[in-house]
């Protein structure tokens, strides 16, 4: 299991403390730091998991997941991407830093 | 016209026996092998258990490979990322030295690979089989993490099962290499042995060692769920010491597999002043590094020797593989345009057109499953279904000698002895490896057929 330190996007983000994660082929695992709960993201949500975690810049990051989703435009995969940040911060999954 | 799938070589003061069709092999004694001879041509039966070896001789095989009918079918996408590399090797056949490090468009290989889904998924196959290819294709990072999740994301979007392998040279940072570990099923890691052998043939830019940078890649690698396989060239100057080589990689590496293949000379590793094993030691090294990675449970391979079913080709050329070069050329082998064209070969599938639509061209797919057939210098060896000729534009091109090469020698003598293992002979592989007249006698037996006269 990965728990990496990332930088992304402004604000930057990071795995919240203790959230392991690890892949799986149709998606990724995350594990809460007391193995209370676990969360499955699935694609493309799990590209841009790994992205995050390596600290790849919002925007590497746009380009690269405009290709892996799909999306008709820069403005859409941004949107995407913004929306995910802000649910896993909600879900306490990410912080920022 | 139909090949021959009957044969028996000399081994000592026996004949090795073998029907790869059949699937059956025997080691017999002079006068069995006689009586052989005689009930194919006389049409007689011989009796007692030889009557069932010419029952398998006069009875055609049930399933006689035969080159793909039909449509094109495709097995397998292979993804040249690029063909630039980050280091030197002295005896590169794929031009990563002198390659500009120019990377294909995404939208490329994006189209490719939803191309390769909608076929597999149309001929109800499961398996999406991807293999990145190079140069080095890590160095092209972008591109890598985009052709990997857009992968992973169609597969989980079309209930396939992705299974993806790289071919690299290992010199990649720390995080890469967890990467490729986290999301990678399997890593072909070009590793010539400890640092004497790897950073003279594998030198970084400006002659800087590569050592310490494939041993931290393979070291993390190893304590991965990845299926590891360590895959050297093996020199005149490495050769006798391939079973030290094997012992160290596996107790340092725990690989699931070692792949030996030997140098193929070249201009390159010639300036180079390297010099390929002579293949007779070749297969002696061979073999005693297979027990030695036997004892641990490792699988040592030589690509020639690679298959338990009879084949037609010992790489995916003529397979219906699709190959996708960084400009997008679909091709059917890995290699460079110049090397087929030098053979007076053509190795072209077809093209991904401006708009990103994948065109594949019938005839040309036709005649690559048709191109590897024909090949005069196997015709009367017993590898021929399994060797297959080894690489089509180096070994066996268009109009190439009928002779046996170095590569027919280490190759006739590794499967001879791989057969007599298979048979629980291994007594006999020890005599033939230590009676190197016995082992010429193998090796330049050059009429093998049984039945047929050359």
């Amino acid at each position: 299991m990965n728990s990496h330190f990332v930088q992304i996007n402004a604000p930057t983000f990071r795995c919240a403390p203790g959230v392991a994660w690890s892949a799986e082929s149709d998606g990724i695992r995350l594990v809460a730091p007391d193995r209370s709960f676990t969360v499955r993201l699935a694609y493309p949500e799990a590209a841009l998991w790994d992205f995050m975690a390596r600290g790849v810049s919002e925007t590497r990051a746009t380009v690269m997941m405009k290709h892996i989703a799909g999306f008709p435009d820069d403005v859409a995969a941004s949107r995407f991407i913004a929306e995910c940040l802000q649910g896993w911060h909600k879900q306490g999954l990410i912080t920022p830093g | 016209m139909k090949r021959a799938s009957h044969f028996a070589v000399p081994i000592l003061d026996k004949w090795l026996v073998h029907f790869p069709l059949h699937q059956v092999t025997a080691l017999v004694d002079e006068a069995a092998m006689r009586e052989i001879l005689r009930s194919v041509f006389l049409e007689s039966d011989p009796g007692g258990f030889l009557t069932s070896l010419r029952h398998d001789i006069v009875t055609p095989p049930l399933d006689y490979p035969s080159p793909k009918d039909g449509p094109f079918d495709p097995s397998m996408l292979a993804i040249v990322t690029t063909r630039g590399c980050n280091i030197n090797c002295v005896y590169c056949d794929f031009g990563g030295p002198t390659s500009k490090k120019i990377y294909m468009d995404p939208a490329i290989a994006v189209a490719a690979i939803d191309w390769m889904a909608e076929q597999l998924v149309a001929r109800g196959r499961k398996l999406f089989f991807l293999h990145l290819f190079g140069g080095e294709p890590l160095i092209a990072g972008d591109l890598v993490d985009i052709i990997v999740h857009r992968l992973r994301y169609v597969c989980a979007s079309k209930a396939l099962k992705p299974f993806i392998d790289v071919s690299t040279n290992g010199v990649m940072s720390l995080e890469r290499a967890r990467w490729v570990g986290e999301f990678l099923d399997s890593v072909i890691l070009s590793f010539d042995g400890p640092s004497e052998f790897q950073n003279r043939n594998r030198p970084g830019n400006h002659g800087k060692d590569t050592f310490e940078a494939v041993d931290r890649t393979a070291r993390h690698l190893s304590s991965t769920k990845i299926e590891l396989c360590l895959r050297a060239c093996v020199t005149r100057e490495s050769v006798l010491r391939m079973p030290e080589i094997t012992r160290w990689m596996i107790e340092s590496y725990h690989p699931s597999i070692i792949n030996f293949e030997p140098l193929t000379e070249n201009d390159l590793s010639a300036t180079a002043g390297l010099g390929a094993a002579d293949p007779f030691d070749y297969a002696r090294m061979w073999m005693v590094s297979k027990r030695i990675a036997e004892e641990f449970g490792v699988r040592l391979v030589y690509s020639a020797t690679e298959s338990d079913v009879p084949r037609l080709s010992s790489c995916p050329v003529g397979s219906d593989a699709v190959v996708i070069t960084p400009d997008g050329d679909l091709n059917g082998c890995y290699l460079q345009p110049d090397d087929w064209l030098k053979r007076g070969m053509d190795m072209t599938l077809g093209r991904v057109s401006a708009g990103h639509a994948i065109e594949i061209r019938p005839e040309r797919a036709h005649n690559l499953r048709h191109m590897i057939l024909d090949k005069p210098r196997c015709r009367g060896c017993l590898c021929q279904w399994s060797c297959a000729g080894g690489c089509h534009v180096s070994n066996t091109y268009l109009n190439c000698s009928e002779n046996y090469i170095d590569f027919c020698v280490q190759t006739r003598l590794i499967t001879v002895c791989l057969l007599l293992e298979q048979l629980g002979e291994s007594t006999v592989v020890d005599e033939l490896l230590l009676d190197t007249e016995a082992m010429r006698r193998v090796a330049m037996h050059n009429w093998d057929v049984i039945g047929e006269t050359a």
